[in-house]
């Protein structure tokens, strides 16, 4: 079929519009008027990178060895109460990394709330959690989930055969994992390593709450501080190289991983255990989700009651919880307005630029956010005055990083359209547009939906970019718990996470289990 | 809810910029014709040279008394919307720029950021900023807006309102209330002795792992910019290097600081004055209190300001309120509920406060020349590994 003249327009606009930042930041970064030598020499950025570097290589060892761990003890042994256990593990990710770090900064600060519980056993001060071991464990808890669901997913659907055959040739268990499960679940491993490992180099609200400097802090302080915006750019600049370079890699083991091995797998049986290991999984597991969920829930916790207690007004956070629900709504309703012609075009056109904006739209899921927002406040300025601080600007931002999302959930419902379906419509003497609308947007809604519902709930946790490009008396809840969090003000800080996570974890829990297994 | 109110406002504040901009285009257009006349006079034959003159004069008086009136309505109420940008934490300011607004009908917006980052933010914005004023903490960050040019001298009777210090020298910004750098220290943890007399002083072993700083905090780098102005770039560079060699805690504003000096955290904090007094405000009984040091940059006194961007549309308005700010109601304010120096002469400071004249400033500090050091500083502060 060819593809419609307008079809083609719109969605090229679409395409030069969210490929504008990463061009403004790269044509800003090529026509520096200094040396790129005195960037290295005045601002500190090996010493960034190689923070940046060493948080991304240890969150996603540690995120791969826990999911890992966590999907071989849930899939392959028998364990009473595994699916329980498996949701109580999964549910960490719906805590953005900023408020985790929020409830670990505040109860292990070296006077904080642990000290103060445990001070009549002789407690008086301990080292506290800060720096990059904060960062490391915080994400590491945040993010494990995400390995945890996509490896979890493929380690059921795999083949046993192998395995059955190596433990015939004489291998013990851990033999044949370590030599036969894992290297064959190779590409779900580096998918969702790497999917982790751009959620680390993104991470603007956990580092900065811990004070590691890595190169999303040090832009953002950066943009605080300078009055020349050369360092701002140059570290975004080498962010968005750095996450599309990882982003690549990802997207092409992504495509390995849909190739899947055709007729049915044989599935392995689940092993049984002693009682001792039983007790020793049982306990790692309740570790785990201590961590990862009871601890941080029972510190919001404590905080709220204590705010309430104080009388902090609940005012104080509506006018947060109002912005956050309206920019929020208004880029889930783009997002589908948005994804929509290009929904069609990759999925019902098969054509050369089809394919080039499938590939390029997805590969934006991994630009950092405040390397967007800071492309898009520099844009706005020097040549679009007049959406500057505006809900406009804001919303293109949003969209240009959570599109894909959006994308991803309506291709799927767009599968359900087949081409005779339209052929036949097309037969029977109805236009493009109407066989659009009868036929078409029946099927898909659901699909636009969901990705709606998705772009919302990202939209309503992100903090960088509406730091940026707000604008003025905007006031979200992120924005709310960043700063009270930054200020020490954590009763404040809790009452916003609260009604965050009221809103959003049941949706967030739902959706990404849905969308990363398979 | 909110939102909409907010829209209300709004929508009164273009109601109230179309009614000033009908008596502007009266104006425009009483001129306009006058001109015209002018014109015809001139292609006119000789004769008619009495005619033309007359022409002229009714011009010249049309165009005063059209002047006058919109300058006359001007005056009686100030009226539009304004948006200022406000480096001062919105719980130190909300109170006064909501009675503000309240008691002048002007629908203000405010944009909360630090001093430093509005200040390079309306330096990137040039002409197109939607500011109206830039309301700061610190006089480095008027001043850089001031070196960009993008501030329009305010009225004398404005600038007359408080000490010739606390005023830019150009007139461009005008101070607001006062602030002193100090220490904040742990009284358990800390004895008077030990104390230096200048910021110099705290390279010293006996502090080692004891300090805390904000480096990120406008009012720090005004004072790193003032120590590069009197003591030069290399000494400064080495003490802030020595000072991160001898082990601190980063702290991302000053409160924090005197939080954790109350907590027992930290034994000597680098701060802005009030926040202690705050503190003991609330509770006297807390074993924090502040040094002030003898001389030097650590000792300086520093004015909060504010100036109106020559980009406004607004003026007449901005200008209202930052005489406001120096109304004895909002000097008030800031003396007894945020514990600064009230600037304006009568107000009686808060009991909490030291003398102002006991504080030993470096004297004649030239804010403009300081502000020409701040990029400087901050990039002395990153290079020093903070």
């Amino acid at each position: 079929m060819k593809t419609p003249k307008a079809l083609i327009i719109t969605n090229f606009i679409i395409l030069i519009t969210f490929l504008l930042p990463t061009f403004y930041l790269i044509w800003r970064f090529l026509t520096f008027t200094k040396s790129y030598v005195s960037f290295f020499r005045s601002w500190n950025v090996f010493d960034l990178l190689l923070n940046t570097i060493l948080l991304f290589i240890f969150v996603v060892i540690s995120s791969l060895i826990l999911g890992l761990l966590i999907s071989i003890i849930l899939v392959r042994f028998n364990i009473p109460g595994s699916k329980i256990l498996f949701t109580l593990s999964v549910l960490p990710l719906v805590i953005p990394s900023y408020i985790g770090a929020l409830t670990y900064v505040s109860a292990f600060s070296p006077k904080g709330l642990f000290v103060q519980l445990f001070s009549s056993l002789g407690i008086n001060e301990i080292a506290g959690i800060d720096g990059f071991f904060g960062s490391w464990l915080v994400l590491t808890l945040f993010t494990y989930p995400y390995v945890l669901l996509i490896c979890s997913s493929a380690l059921r659907n795999l083949d046993s055969t192998v395995e059955d055959a190596a433990r015939s040739l004489g291998k013990n268990r851990f033999n044949v994992y370590t030599q036969v499960v894992i290297p064959r679940l190779k590409k779900p491993i580096i998918f969702s390593g790497l999917l982790v490992g751009l959620y680390v180099i993104s991470d603007f609200g956990a580092v900065s709450l811990m004070r590691y400097s890595t190169l999303t802090k040090a832009i953002y302080s950066y943009y605080e501080f300078n009055i020349n915006g050369d360092p701002v750019i140059f570290y975004s600049s080498i962010l968005i190289v750095l996450a599309l370079l990882i982003s690549f890699i990802q997207r092409g083991s992504e495509e390995a991983r849909s190739a899947k091995v055709s007729g049915t797998p044989k599935i392995s049986e689940k092993t049984n255990l002693s009682p001792r290991s039983k007790v020793l999984i049982y306990t790692f597991l309740s570790l785990v989700i201590f961590s990862g969920l009871i601890l941080p829930i029972s510190v919001l916790s404590y905080w709220l009651i204590r705010g309430l207690s104080a009388g902090n007004s609940v005012r104080a956070v509506f006018g947060g919880v109002v912005g956050s629900l309206s920019v929020s709504l208004l880029a889930a309703l783009f997002s589908v307005i948005v994804s929509t012609p290009i929904i069609i075009m990759v999925s019902q056109y098969r054509s050369k630029f089809g394919n080039v904006l499938e590939r390029i739209m997805l590969a934006l899921y991994g630009l950092p956010h405040i390397s967007v927002g800071v492309a898009i406040l520099f844009i706005t300025i020097k040549i679009f005055p007049s959406i500057y601080q505006s809900f406009t600007a804001l919303i293109i931002s949003y969209l240009i990083v959570f599109l894909p999302q959006a994308i991803g959930a309506g291709q799927a419902s767009m599968e359900q359209v087949k081409s005779n379906y339209l052929d036949a419509s097309s037969g029977l003497g109805m236009s493009k547009l109407k066989s659009f609308y009868r036929i078409t947007l029946p099927l898909i809604y659901r699909g636009l939906f969901a990705g709606g519902a998705l772009v919302f709930l990202s939209t309503m946790k992100e903090l960088p970019q509406t730091l940026l490009l707000r604008p003025t008396g905007l006031n979200t809840m992120a924005i709310d718990i960043w700063s009270y969090a930054s200020e020490g003000l954590f009763t404040q800080a809790a009452f916003s996470s609260f009604i965050l996570l009221a809103i959003s974890a049941i949706p967030t829990y739902i959706l990404s289990t849905r969308n990363l297994t398979t | 809810m909110l939102s909409m109110v907010n829209n209300n406002k709004q929508i009164k504040g273009i109601y109230f910029m179309n009614k000033k901009s009908i008596s502007l285009l009266v104006a425009c257009l009483m001129v306009f014709t006058a001109c015209a006349g002018g014109d015809a006079g001139e292609a006119g034959p000789q004769g008619e040279q009495g005619e033309k003159g007359e022409a002229g004069e009714i011009s010249q008086a049309a165009l005063d008394a059209a002047v006058e009136a919109a300058l006359a309505e001007e005056e009686a109420a100030v009226e539009g919307s304004l948006v200022i940008y406000s480096g001062r934490k919105e719980s130190l300011v909300a109170d006064v720029i909501a009675a503000f607004a309240a008691e002048t009908g002007v629908a203000v917006e405010v944009r909360y950021d630090k001093s430093a980052a509005l200040a390079g933010t309306l330096a990137l914005e040039g002409a197109i900023s939607p500011a109206d004023v830039f309301l700061s903490q610190d006089p480095i960050s008027l001043g850089v807006v001031a070196k960009e040019g993008l501030f329009d001298v305010l009225p004398a009777e404005v600038l007359d309102n408080v000490p010739a210090w606390a005023v830019d020298q150009r007139g461009y910004w005008v101070g607001t209330s006062g602030r002193s750098r100090s220490l904040v220290v742990d009284t358990r943890d800390t004895t008077d002795a030990e104390m230096p007399s200048d910021i110099y002083g705290l390279n010293d072993e006996k502090f080692r792992g004891r300090l805390g700083l904000a480096p990120g905090n406008s009012s720090f780098i005004a004072m790193v910019a003032c120590m590069i102005e009197s003591d030069g770039e290399e000494k400064v560079a080495e003490w802030l290097k020595a000072i991160n060699g001898l082990g601190y805690t980063e702290y991302p504003k000053n409160s924090p600081q005197v939080a954790a000096a109350d907590a027992g955290e930290l034994d000597i904090g680098m701060i802005n004055h009030y926040y202690t007094l705050r503190v003991l405000a609330e509770n006297g009984d807390s074993p924090v209190k502040n040094i002030y040091l003898d001389g030097g940059c650590g000792a300086m006194v520093m004015p909060a300001g504010a100036g109106v961007l020559s980009s406004s549309q607004n003026k007449p308005a901005a200008i209202a309120f930052i005489e406001y700010l120096h109304s004895t109601s909002a000097q008030e304010h800031f003396t007894n509920t945020v514990f600064e120096f009230p600037l304006v002469p009568g107000i009686t400071p808060n009991a909490l406060l030291p003398e102002i004249d006991s504080l030993n400033s470096p004297e004649d500090l030239n804010w403009s020349a300081l502000a020409l050091w701040q990029e400087k500083a901050v990039e002395l502060i990153a290079k020093a590994g903070f």
